[in-house]
């Protein structure tokens, strides 16, 4: 055979192979060209978290961090509850205080809750921060700082920049960190702590506790579950083995129905 | 050939696969407004208010039971684009945190010891926000 001929004729039985391909590769085209992949899609359950955001950003770090306000109106002689949250998904930054957590001076008529993200400053750096230092404040009409009642916490949540950090939440005296004792908040990048005095917070090296004894204990419970369900499987198991194994010794007994023809024969 | 042949299959599957799939899906975000993340956005009547925990609260336990107050608008279990401004789900935020999507007016949500604050909102069937958005009242309650 001619090998012209021949190289034709081995093509020959690669055409359905190719044809699909041919037909693959124009669907694909197709495909890219009516699918909406210019519209958002429907809600599929993820929430996609924007990135932290550096007050200092290095190169390759998102910048312009949001800051949070909350303005609060005092009704009667207690401090309304006060939730400031920056503006990130999920927040970077959060103070939340409940009723009463505020010392007033007679003729308060309203709180303003602030958040600021500051970059950490060289000593900050030095000592351990971790992402933006956030100045906490807040003060009355008057732009004066109100302090929190003694004896009263409020609550610093503050979103860990890198998850595989290990960092608790410290309090900054300027230069130095005070570490307070931290949990997971809802989210495992949110960490929280109780405060008794507001200023400025960051995250520095130190430990996490993890979810409360609520979780530990549902854990706990599934997992026990899950025990004395393999339990009952392995036992299960075993007490059929045997019985399996065991060759039938009795003969079945013959079926009613048959019986009866049996008889009247 | 063979291996020709799958890999033509392949390609196949892939091309039938919907063009939609592969980019990121809808975010949630809790702060931005509605048409800097969604695009136009229709408005709603709605106004959702939460009925339970009340503000300054103090609970015990393991769950905190949430209860709201929806007017002007329903709750429709479909998820769909065809939106209406009547129609929509619940999103309920702790701490800033999208904890849950339901399609009634109550609900029970884990919490552990702390100190939390509660927010709702009234979203479109697509789980995109109205513009502007419907938020409820904010409540801060504590679990001890």
């Amino acid at each position: 055979m001619n090998p012209r001929t021949r190289r034709w004729t081995s093509l020959g039985s690669a055409w359905p192979a190719l044809a699909l391909t041919a037909l693959g590769l124009a669907a694909l085209g197709l495909a890219q060209i009516a699918g909406p992949t210019h519209r958002l899609p429907l809600y599929d359950g993820v929430v996609v978290e924007d990135p932290y955001r550096y007050a200092a950003p290095a190169p390759g770090q998102a910048g312009t961090p949001g800051t949070g306000e909350a303005v609060n109106q005092v009704v009667g002689s207690s401090s309304p509850s006060i939730a400031v949250l920056t503006s990130e998904s999920p927040p970077q930054a959060q103070l939340i205080a409940p009723i009463g957590a505020f010392a007033l001076a007679a003729g308060t008529t309203s709180l303003t809750a602030t958040l600021t993200p500051l970059a950490p400053t060289s000593a900050q750096t030095q000592a351990g921060a971790v992402g933006n230092v956030y100045r906490m404040t807040v003060t009355d009409q008057n732009g004066q700082q109100v302090p929190l009642a003694t004896g009263v916490q409020a609550t610093v949540i503050l979103r860990v920049p890198d998850q595989n950090a290990q960092v608790a939440v410290g309090r900054s005296d300027g230069t130095a960190f005070t570490v307070l004792p931290t949990t997971t908040g809802n989210q495992q990048d949110l960490l929280r702590a109780q405060v008794d005095s507001l200023g400025d917070y960051a995250l520095v090296p130190g430990s996490s506790s993890g979810p409360g004894p609520g979780l530990l204990l549902l854990a706990g419970a599934i997992l026990l579950a899950l025990a004395v369900f393999a339990g009952v499987i392995l036992v299960r198991r075993r007490s059929a083995a045997p019985a399996l194994a065991a060759p039938r010794s009795v003969p079945a007994a013959p079926r009613p129905d048959k019986a009866r023809k049996r008889r009247r024969q | 050939m063979k291996s020709f042949l799958i890999l033509a299959l392949g390609l196949l599957a892939l091309a039938c696969a919907p063009a939609g799939a592969s980019p990121a899906p809808a975010s949630v975000p809790a702060s931005s407004s509605a048409s800097e993340s969604f695009g136009p956005r229709p408005s709603s009547p709605a106004t959702l208010t939460i009925t339970a925990p009340q503000d300054g609260a103090t609970i015990s336990g393991t769950t905190v039971h949430v209860t709201l107050d929806l007017e002007n608008a329903t709750i429709t279990s479909t998820t769909t684009a065809a939106i209406s401004p009547t129609q929509g789900h619940i999103h309920l935020y702790v701490d800033g945190v999208l904890t849950s999507m339901n399609y009634t007016t109550e609900q029970d949500l884990p919490v552990t010891p702390g100190t939390y604050s509660l927010k709702a909102e009234f979203v479109a069937a697509d789980h995109a926000p109205f513009s502007p958005r419907v938020w409820s009242n904010q409540v801060v309650f504590t679990v001890h």
